[in-house]
C-alpha cells in the first residue's frame, strides 16, 4: 500500500515537470502554426494585389523552418456578384474577396479568415508629400509619413504617429526640429544631409541616409505615375489637365460664362460632385460656404487664397500650372494655396507652387506641394492632419496615383490595394 | 509448532529498502521536475519573446524591415529559486518575392540546465499587410 502511494507520488512529481516542458513546446507549435496561416494570409494579398481577380487556392509553402501553408481565396470583387460565402461559412459581401489560410507546425493546425476589400488601403502612406521644402510651427500632430525633396524644418510640439506603417519623417536634405519632438518607436527619421534636435522615439535616426526611403520625389512635372529607366523613387503625383479638367464647370469673377479676367470671389458654391476651374485663381471668404464633394481647381499658376474659418468636407483643392481650354492666356507663375484663420478640410490639398496655412489647420486627406523650387509647404499654428489616399482615387487625373505613387518602395501603378476588413484568427 | 505472528527481521529489511530506495528516487525525481519546470519557464519565454519581435518587425512596415537584434535579461522563478537568464534575438529578413518578405527570429539563451537553447519562429509580412 505504501509502495503504491509512493509510486503515484513518484510518478505524479516526473510528469509535472516534463508535463509543462511538453506544454511549452506544443504552445509554440501553436503560435507557429498561426504564424504560417497568417503568412499564407499574407501571401494570398499580395497576390490579390499582383492580379484583382485571381481566385482558388494559394500553392502550398513549406516555409524555412519547417512549417506549412496553404489559402483559398473567395473573390467577390466584381460587381453583381451577391453576397457569397466561404467555404467555413464566413459571409463574404459584394466587392470583398475571404482569404481562408491555414498554417501547419508538425500535428498543429491554424486558420485565419481575411476578408478585405478594394481601394482603401492607404498606398504609400504619405500624409504630407513635398518638392520643396516643410517648415512647419507651433503645435502639430501628423498621422502619416512627412517627406520633403527639400529640408525639413519643425519648430514648436511635433507629434507623428504611424497610420499603416507609416508615420517617418524623410528628407533628400536635412532635418531640423526645436521643441517638443516625438515619433513612434517603430518609425524612422531619415536625411541624406543632417538630422539635428531632439527627438524622443523613433527606431533609427539616420542623418546620412542614401536609401531609397529619402530618393528625392520625381516632380519633372510628368503626368505619369510610372518611373523611366534606371530611375529609382517614386513619382509625386502630377495630374493631366486634360483629364482633370474635361468635364469642368468654367468660372470667371462673377461665377458667370468666362468674359473677363480675375479672381473670382464667389459667394457660395455648390460643387455637386464636379470639377469647378476658376482659370484666374480664386479668393474665398470665411463668410462663403464651399459644399462638396467636389475639386475646386485654380488654373493658370493664380493662386487660391480661403481667409477666415473655413469648413468644407470632401471637398479637394487644387492650384496648378499651365494655359489649358485657351485660359488663361497671360499665366501666372503662383499656382499656390494659401489658408488663413480656422481651416477644417477633408479631401486633398494640392499645389504645384506651394501651401502656405497659417491659423489653425485640420486635413483628413493629403497635402502635395509639387515644385522642387517654390513647392514649400508651411504651417504656423495648430496642425492636424491625418492621412487618407483615397481621396486621390475620386479626382479625374489623379487616379494613377491612387494605389501608390509608384516606383521603388510604393505599390506599383496599376495594380490594386486592397485594404483589410476583417482579420480573424479561427 | 505454532509459527510466532509478526514479520521477520528479512521482511522488514526489504520493506525499510524498498521505502528508502523509493523515497530517494522521489527526491532525487524533485529536482528533475523542477529543472524541468523552469526549463519550460525559459521556453515559453523565449516564445513570447519571438512573438514580440515578430509583433514589432511587423509594426516597422514592410518598406523599413531590416535585420535587427536585441538582448534581454529575464528572471525565471520557481518554488523560490530565482534564475537570469539571457535571451538574445536576432531577426533575418529574406525577400521571398517582390511585396513579400520572410522575417524569421532566432532567440538564444543559456537554459537553467546550463544547455544553450535556441527557439526559431517565422512568419511573412507583405507590402500590404496591417500593422495592428
Amino acid at each position: 500500500m505504501v509502495l503504491a502511494l509512493l509510486l503515484v507520488a513518484v510518478s505524479a512529481v516526473a510528469q509535472q515537470g516534463l508535463g509543462t516542458l511538453r506544454q511549452a513546446r506544443v504552445e509554440e507549435s501553436k503560435k507557429q502554426a498561426v504564424l504560417a496561416a497568417e503568412a499564407a494570409a499574407v501571401d494570398a494579398m499580395e497576390q490579390l494585389v499582383s492580379d484583382p481577380t485571381f481566385e482558388g487556392p494559394v500553392a502550398e509553402v513549406e516555409m524555412d523552418i519547417g512549417a506549412t501553408y496553404s489559402a483559398t481565396i473567395l473573390n467577390n470583387t466584381t460587381a453583381g456578384g451577391g453576397t457569397q460565402f466561404a467555404s467555413n461559412g464566413a459571409e463574404v459581401p459584394e466587392g470583398c474577396a475571404y482569404i481562408l489560410a491555414q498554417g501547419e507546425m508538425g500535428t498543429i493546425r491554424r486558420q485565419v479568415g481575411v476578408l478585405v476589400t478594394r481601394g482603401s488601403a492607404s498606398a504609400l502612406g504619405i500624409a504630407v508629400g513635398v518638392g520643396g521644402l516643410v517648415d512647419m510651427s507651433g503645435s502639430k500632430r501628423i498621422a502619416g509619413t512627412i517627406k520633403a525633396n527639400g529640408d525639413i524644418d519643425l519648430s514648436g510640439s511635433t507629434r507623428i504617429e504611424p497610420l499603416d506603417s507609416s508615420g517617418q519623417l524623410l528628407s533628400s536634405k536635412a532635418i531640423s526640429v526645436s521643441g517638443s519632438t516625438r515619433i513612434d518607436d517603430t518609425q524612422d527619421v531619415l536625411a541624406r544631409n543632417g538630422v539635428s534636435g531632439n527627438i524622443r522615439g523613433a527606431y533609427e535616426i539616420n542623418g546620412s541616409d542614401t536609401s531609397v526611403s529619402t530618393e528625392p520625389f520625381i516632380n519633372d512635372y510628368r503626368t505619369t505615375n510610372s518611373l523611366l529607366s534606371g530611375e529609382k523613387g517614386s513619382v509625386l503625383p502630377n495630374p493631366d489637365p486634360t483629364v482633370l479638367l474635361a468635364g469642368a464647370i468654367i468660372y470667371d469673377d462673377d461665377g458667370d460664362p468666362l468674359t473677363t479676367q480675375g479672381p473670382a470671389s464667389p459667394d457660395d458654391l455648390n460643387l455637386g460632385g464636379q470639377v469647378h476651374y476658376f482659370p484666374y485663381g480664386l479668393d474665398f471668404s470665411g463668410s462663403s460656404t464651399i459644399t462638396g464633394p467636389g475639386t475646386v481647381v485654380v488654373g493658370g499658376g493664380y493662386p487660391m487664397n480661403f481667409s477666415g474659418s473655413s469648413r468644407i468636407a470632401q471637398v479637394n483643392l487644387v492650384a496648378i500650372r499651365g494655359s489649358y481650354n485657351g485660359f488663361p492666356n497671360t499665366p501666372s507663375n503662383d499656382a499656390s494655396i494659401s489658408l488663413s484663420g480656422s481651416s477644417r478640410i477633408t479631401g486633398l490639398v494640392y499645389a504645384h507652387d506651394g501651401v502656405d496655412v497659417s491659423g489653425s489647420f485640420r486635413l483628413e486627406g493629403l497635402v502635395i506641394a509639387y515644385d522642387s523650387v517654390t513647392g514649400n509647404f508651411t504651417t504656423s499654428g495648430s496642425t492636424r492632419i491625418e492621412l487618407d489616399s483615397t481621396v486621390l482615387a475620386d479626382i479625374p487625373g489623379f487616379e494613377p496615383w491612387a494605389d501608390g505613387f509608384g516606383g521603388t518602395g510604393g505599390i506599383p501603378a496599376g495594380s490594386a490595394s486592397f485594404g483589410v476588413v476583417s482579420w480573424e484568427r479561427l | 509448532m505454532k509459527r510466532p505472528s509478526g514479520l521477520t527481521v528479512i521482511e522488514t529489511l526489504i520493506a525499510a529498502t524498498l521505502f528508502i530506495t523509493s523515497v530517494m528516487v522521489l527526491v532525487g525525481l524533485y529536482p528533475a521536475s523542477a529543472r524541468a519546470a523552469r526549463q519550460s519557464q525559459g521556453h515559453l519565454m523565449a516564445t513570447y519573446l519571438a512573438e514580440q519581435e515578430l509583433e514589432f518587425a511587423r509594426g516597422r512596415g514592410f518598406d523599413a524591415l531590416t535585420d535587427f537584434g536585441n538582448s534581454y535579461e529575464l528572471e525565471v522563478r520557481n518554488n523560490g529559486a530565482t534564475h537570469e537568464i539571457t535571451f538574445t534575438t536576432t531577426v533575418t529578413v529574406k525577400e521571398i518575392r517582390a511585396g513579400l518578405k520572410s522575417v524569421t527570429v532566432t532567440v538564444d539563451y543559456l537554459a537553467p540546465d546550463k544547455f544553450n537553447r535556441q527557439l526559431k519562429m517565422e512568419t511573412y509580412v507583405g507590402s500590404t499587410t496591417p500593422t495592428s
